[in-house]
C-alpha cells in the first residue's frame, strides 16, 4: 500500500522532486529532547492503554469521554486552536469515515509531534483509538513526516502488538513525501497526497468533514492533539483552569527541547526555562510567524494575547535569538522560504511570495522607499484576503511584524 | 429561490447558483481570468474577489454558491484594491501588459493598472519549452497559471503543473514528458483557452 501510493504520488509530475534536503539532515540532527514535560513522563509504559481498555469493558461511557473532553477545552494543536470537539461535531452529520493522522510536522524548528511519535507513541495510537471509537470510525491514515524513521518504526511496532485492542481499526502508518514538502502538510493538500495526486491544497469548501479523502467525510488532526486524549481522562485536574501544550524551544539558548506549558502563560516565563543567552529578538509561530523584540517578552503566550502582536501560536514554536543576530536577516530567510514553498496554485500567493522577497531584499540593501513600504502593504493585505490555504494567508507576518516591532513601519 | 443582495440591490435568485452567475444575471459583471464557463473552477487567479457579509476573508464569486440572506459587495474599496494588486501580479508574471488578450487588457484597463513595478518571470523557464510538440508550443515564461489549459485538456494527465513556488511549471505527462510522448491528439482545445499567448499554435 505503502509503496503504490509513494509511486502514484512521485508520477505527478515532479512536484515531489527536490534537491539535496539540508531539512531532513537538520531534522536528524537536532536532538529531541524533553524536558518539563510532567505530563508525558507521568505516564508510564504499563498505563498503556489503560483508558482504551476502561472504553472497551465500559467502565466508562462514550458520554463520559466527550464530557472530559469538552471540560478539558482541548483544542487542535497542529496550529488551528478550534476545540476538537467542535472541529468533530461538524463532521458528525456527515457521518465521518476516515480518520487522518497529520504528522508531517513541515514547520522547520518543530519537534513535538516527532517527540510524541518517538517516545510516546502508544498515546498516540491509544488517543486515535478512543476517537475512533467515539466517531464510529475504521480506517486510519497516520501519515508520518519521512524524516522521522525511528518513529515510524516505534509506532508501527505499536500497532502491530495491539492488534487486539485495534481489532475494528484499519490503521494504515504511512510515510509522507519528501519532508521538504512544506505545503503538503496543509490537510486538504495532504488529502490529495494520500490520493496519490500533486500535492495542492485544495479549494475549500467543500471542507474535509464534507468531502474529504475520495470525497467521504474525513477528520483531519495532529499527532499532539489526539495525544493528550489519554492523558487528559487520565488525569482532569491537569486541564483544570488550564491548557496544557508542548512547545519547541530552540535557537541560542542552552536547553533547547520540547517543554510542557501552560497555554495563557507569558511568553518570558515560557523561555525562561531554556536559559537563553543575550537574548534580542524572539520568532514566535514558526517560519510563518512572528519577530518581536526582547521588550515585547511579557505577552501572554495564546491566540488573544498573541494576536495583539499580530502573532500566532502556529504549531508552538519558539525561536531564541541572541544579539549577533539580525532580525531583517532571519525574516528575509521566511521570505525566501515561501517563496519557494508556496505550491504555485493560487496567483495571490505565487506571486506575492515573490514581492515579499523583492521587498525584503530591498531593506536589506536600505532601498525601500515610502512607495515600496505602502505597495508591501498592499501586497500583504491582499495576499491574507485572497489566498487559498494558510500558507499565503500567513505568508506576510514575518515581513509586517518587523516592520511593526522594528522599524515603527 | 433565495434572497440575497448585491451591492444593496435585494434581489431573488435561483438557488445553487455562484455568486458570478447571478451578479452577472443581474447585470453587475465581475472581472474573471481563470473562469471558463463549462470548466470545473479552480479559482486560482482571485481577480474576481467579493466581499461577503460575515466572512473576514474576500471569496472567490466564480466558485461561491449564493446562500440564503448572503450580502455581497461587488465594489467595495477592500474589493478593488484587492483586485488591482492581482491585476498587477498578473501583468508581473506575464512580463507586461501588451501580450495578454483583450480581455483581460479590459479589466486592467477598468482597474486603472497598466505596468507593474516588478517583472517576475524567470528566463530559466524557457528551457522547459522544449518539451511541446510541433503543434503545440509553449513559452512558459508567459504563464499566468490559470490553469484553463490544464482543465481544457480532455485527459487531466498531459497537461501539468510541476514544481512549486517561484519555479512552478507547466510540464507534459509524467514528469518531464515530451508533449509528443503523451496521449496529446494535438486536438489544439487548450490553445484558444489560453489568455496569455503561453500555450500557443502556430500551424
Ligand atoms: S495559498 Fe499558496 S500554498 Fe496555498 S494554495 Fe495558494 S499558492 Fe498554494
Ligand atoms: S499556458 Fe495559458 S492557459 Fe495554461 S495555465 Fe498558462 S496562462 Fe493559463
Ligand atoms: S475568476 Fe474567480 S478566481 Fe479566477
Amino acid at each position: 500500500m505503502q509503496a503504490e501510493i509513494k509511486k502514484q504520488c512521485f508520477s505527478v509530475a515532479s512536484f515531489y522532486e527536490s534537491a539535496e534536503s539540508s531539512y531532513v539532515k537538520e531534522k536528524q540532527i537536532i536532538k529531541i529532547e524533553g524536558r518539563n514535560v510532567s505530563s508525558f513522563e507521568a505516564y508510564s509504559k504499563e498505563e498503556s492503554f489503560n483508558q482504551l481498555k476502561n472504553i472497551i469493558n465500559n467502565k466508562i461511557s462514550n458520554t463520559e469521554v466527550l464530557e472530559s473532553i469538552y471540560n478539558s477545552g482541548l483544542c487542535g494543536c497542529g496550529g488551528s486552536h478550534i476545540p476538537l470537539l467542535k472541529k468533530w461535531q461538524a463532521a458528525i452529520p456527515f457521518k465521518p469515515e476516515y480518520l487522518v493522522v497529520n504528522g508531517l510536522e513541515g514547520e522547520p524548528y518543530t519537534y513535538k509531534d516527532y517527540f510524541i511519535m518517538l517516545h510516546y507513541p502508544q498515546l498516540l495510537i491509544e488517543g486515535l483509538a478512543i476517537s475512533c471509537r467515539l466517531l464510529e470510525i475504521n480506517e486510519v491514515y497516520l501519515i508520518v513526516n519521512s524524516a522521522y524513521k525511528l518513529a515510524y518504526e516505534n509506532l508501527s511496532k505499536v500497532v502491530s502488538e495491539n492488534t487486539n485492542l485495534l481489532k475494528n481499526i484499519n490503521i494504515h502508518v504511512l510515510y509522507g513525501p519528501d519532508p521538504d514538502l512544506y505545503i503538503v502538510g496543509e490537510e486538504t493538500a495532504l488529502l490529495n497526497y494520500i490520493e496519490g495526486k500533486r500535492g495542492e491544497p485544495r479549494l475549500k469548501p467543500p471542507y474535509p468533514h464534507e468531502k474529504g479523502l475520495w470525497n467521504k467525510s474525513t477528520i483531519i488532526n495532529n499527532v499532539e492533539t489526539l495525544s493528550w486524549i489519554p492523558l487528559l481522562l487520565k488525569s482532569p485536574e491537569r486541564f483544570k483552569n488550564k491548557h496544557p501544550k508542548l512547545v519547541t524551544l530552540s535557537g541560542d539558548v542552552k536547553l533547547p527541547g520540547i517543554y510542557e506549558v501552560d497555554m495563557g502563560d507569558s511568553l518570558e516565563r515560557i523561555i525562561h526555562k531554556a536559559e537563553a543567552e543575550d537574548l534580542s529578538f524572539i520568532e514566535v509561530g514558526g517560519i510563518s510567524g512572528g519577530l518581536i523584540p526582547k521588550k515585547l517578552i511579557n505577552v501572554n503566550y495564546d491566540v488573544n494575547g498573541l494576536s495583539k502582536l499580530g502573532l500566532h501560536v502556529g504549531s508552538g514554536t519558539i525561536r531564541l535569538f541572541n544579539n549577533t543576530r539580525d532580525p531583517l536577516l532571519e525574516m528575509s530567510k521566511s521570505a525566501e522560504f515561501f517563496k519557494e514553498e508556496s505550491c504555485g496554485r493560487c496567483t495571490p500567493c505565487r506571486v506575492g511570495t515573490q514581492e515579499l522577497l523583492k521587498f525584503s531584499q530591498q531593506l536589506l540593501d536600505s532601498n525601500e522607499t515610502d512607495e515600496s513600504i505602502s505597495w508591501l502593504h498592499s501586497v500583504s493585505e491582499t495576499m491574507q484576503q485572497t489566498s487559498t490555504c494558510g500558507l499565503g494567508k500567513a505568508a506576510s507576518v514575518p515581513v509586517i511584524t518587523y516592520l511593526k516591532h522594528f522599524r515603527n513601519l | 429561490m433565495i434572497n440575497i443582495s448585491i451591492n444593496n440591490q435585494a434581489l431573488e435568485v435561483k438557488a445553487g447558483k455562484t455568486i458570478l452567475q447571478v451578479a452577472k444575471k443581474a447585470g453587475l459583471p465581475i472581472p474573471t481570468i481563470c473562469h471558463l464557463p463549462g470548466l470545473e473552477s479552480r479559482s486560482v487567479c482571485r481577480i474576481c474577489s467579493v466581499e461577503v457579509e460575515g466572512h473576514n476573508k474576500l471569496l472567490p464569486a466564480c466558485s461561491t454558491v449564493v446562500e440564503e440572506n448572503m450580502q455581497i459587495q461587488t465594489q467595495s474599496t477592500k474589493t478593488v484594491n484587492a483586485r488591482k494588486v492581482l491585476m498587477e501580479f498578473i501583468i508581473a508574471e506575464h512580463g507586461g501588459i501588451e501580450t495578454l488578450n483583450t480581455q483581460v487588457r479590459e479589466y486592467a484597463s477598468q482597474l486603472g493598472v497598466n505596468s507593474a513595478r516588478f517583472y517576475l518571470h524567470d528566463q530559466k523557464l524557457k528551457d522547459c519549452n522544449r518539451y511541446s510538440s510541433d503543434y503545440i508550443q509553449l513559452a512558459q515564461e508567459k504563464c499566468i497559471h490559470c490553469d484553463r489549459c490544464i482543465r481544457a485538456c480532455r485527459d487531466s494527465h498531459i497537461i501539468n503543473r510541476s514544481h512549486r513556488g517561484s519555479a512552478s511549471l507547466l510540464t507534459f505527462g509524467e514528469g518531464d514528458s515530451l508533449l509528443d510522448d503523451t496521449a496529446c491528439s494535438s486536438c489544439g482545445d487548450c490553445v484558444p483557452v489560453c489568455p496569455t499567448g503561453a500555450i500557443y499554435s502556430d500551424r
